[in-house]
């Protein structure tokens, strides 16, 4: 069985094997896991999608006099005013208290890291300490002192398909979703979706060193209604189970990979591209690394109900998906990805060329994420 | 794929019946794609089949009207800056003008099937599909 560490060294050698999850499908065919194993170091995954529960902290330094911000707003955009004087957290969907809307945290984040110079406007109480009470200015990510992204939630492993069975057009964050299931989204880098490809996070954990929106990121913590439950075919789940939590500097990361989103009448997001390299320490690894669209499942939902819990109407491959219609009840029904499968091979061929290029080491988890866990629910009292 | 016209009209000409001046004076077959014609005026996109010499003695006349008449062959701008490639115009495109690029991944939009009906625009999450008309 390899290591971490070996593989590192491989890599610090040039001499590690790496190759996308994409690539990985064909080689776990022709080889089999066994050999796939022995030949494979890293496996590299990427995917490239609206994850809402993303958001920065920001520290923009002491003006002077200084002030303690306690109402902030970012190109028009609240930002959180609960933390000390003078930082914030900016959340992707956060919109624009401007009438015409269509612009949000997302986007001011996105404006960040493309260079922008974006307006700061805050107010606070004006203390003994903190005499100022006003200020307006602008400032760019190069003037502020620390600016990291931390996503509560991303990396969704695997989520529903939407449809809509009512008689009027939705406006949802899965999309457009036309009349009597016309159409139906979905949302997911299937054969290279991170968390698709080591469903049992066998070898994902806290402190994973990942791509994160063009720079390096960690594995945080398990993400925001982290779920082991849901049902599984073909050893990886059907809808909505495991997440994670991300952490990474924006100095350091790019708008190919970190986009403001509108969705019509829903409101703004933040698309993220996230990579994680899974380390191919056995036969076991590889083979679930392996794993083609074929073989990768979601089930299909009426987002047209409005209750919380929707029955499940059909189930499909997102090679299915992906081939531009699927058949339910007799009739075709068009799709849609919401996520970018070539901004998913992006990020995964960047990440690959990182570690061949020894930039970009592995790292092994200083804990792993529950092995268990439940969703709860939130009660009316 | 027959030719797309954008015809604006005026306060003066806005009664003109041009399906029927269409077909009855000049054995054009027009198919009205898009209109947005009120008492003060308006737009009409429409597409013109049958003879080619009949097409342009009828955009002619129209002409003579007062109707000012556009041949379409871009209604859709697709900004690659701002596309991601994430597919939420595929679907909801009447037309299928929207595909991906089956080795790339790409978006591609093929104007020659798209009728700038517009469903495309409030589908997209970057704002990067405008519509010329």
């Amino acid at each position: 069985m390899k290591t971490v560490a070996g593989i590192n060294e491989k890599i610090k050698a040039g001499k590690a094997v790496v190759v996308t999850a994409e690539e990985m499908v064909d080689i776990v065919r022709s080889k089999g896991a066994e050999k796939a194993a022995e030949k494979v170091d890293v496996v590299t995954t990427g995917t490239f999608s609206a994850m809402c529960s993303s958001g920065a902290f920001l520290n923009f330094g002491h003006s002077d006099p200084p002030i303690r911000m306690t109402n902030i707003l970012i190109n028009d955009v609240q930002a959180y005013g609960g933390l000390a004087a003078v930082d914030t957290y900016i959340g992707a969907a956060q919109l624009t208290d401007k009438p015409d809307g269509g612009y949000g945290g997302g986007h001011v984040i996105e404006d960040l890291v493309a260079g922008k110079s974006v307006a700061l406007r805050a107010w606070g109480p004006g203390t003994d300490c903190y005499v100022r009470r006003s200020i307006d200015t602008r400032f760019t990510l190069d003037d502020i002192n620390e600016a990291y992204l931390y996503n509560p939630r991303n990396c969704y492993q695997n989520y529903s398909v939407a449809t809509n069975g009512s008689d009027r057009t939705l406006h949802t964050y899965m999309g457009k979703l036309l009349p009597r299931m016309r159409n139906a989204t979905f949302s997911s880098a299937g054969q290279l979706s991170p968390l698709l490809n080591d469903p049992h996070l066998a070898t994902i954990g806290v402190g994973t060193r990942i791509f994160l929106g063009g720079g390096v990121g960690y594995v945080a913590w398990n993400g925001t209604q982290f779920s082991t439950a849901a049902a599984e075919r073909n050893g990886v789940p059907v809808s909505g189970a495991r997440t994670l939590a991300l952490i990474g500097d924006l100095k350091g990361m790019s708008r190919d990979f970190l986009r403001g989103l509108d969705f019509h009448r829903y409101g703004t997001s933040l698309a993220v591209g996230v990579g994680i390299p899974i380390p191919v320490l056995d036969a076991g690894v590889a083979a679930r690394a392996g794993i083609s669209d074929g073989e990768i499942y979601a089930n299909m939902t009426d987002y047209s109900l409005t209750e919380r819990d929707k029955p499940t109407l059909a189930q499909y491959s997102y090679e299915e998906l992906r081939s531009g219609s699927v058949e339910y009840d007799g009739h075709t029904i068009r799709t849609s990805s919401m996520s970018s499968y070539k901004k998913a091979r992006d990020v995964a061929n960047t990440l690959k060329g990182w570690i061949e290029a020894k930039e970009f080491l592995l790292s092994e988890p200083v804990q792993p994420l529950p092995a268990e866990n439940r969703l709860g629910t939130l009660e009316v009292r | 794929m027959d030719v797309k016209y954008r015809l604006r009209f005026n306060e003066g000409n806005v009664h003109e019946s041009v399906a029927y001046i269409l077909v009855t004076k000049f054995d054009v077959v027009p198919n009205i794609l898009k209109a947005d014609v009120k008492e003060d005026g308006g737009v009409m996109i429409l597409s013109m089949g049958g003879d080619s010499d009949n097409i342009v003695r009828a955009i002619e006349h129209l002409k003579g009207l007062g109707i000012s008449i556009k041949t379409l062959d871009k209604y859709i701008d697709m900004d690659p800056e701002l596309c991601i490639d994430c597919g939420a115009c595929v679907s909801v495109c009447p037309t299928k003008s929207f595909k991906f690029n089956p080795e790339t991944w790409e978006i591609e939009l093929a104007m020659e099937t798209c009728v700038a009906c517009g469903a495309c625009l409030t589908a997209c999450p970057t704002h990067a599909l405008e519509i010329q008309l």
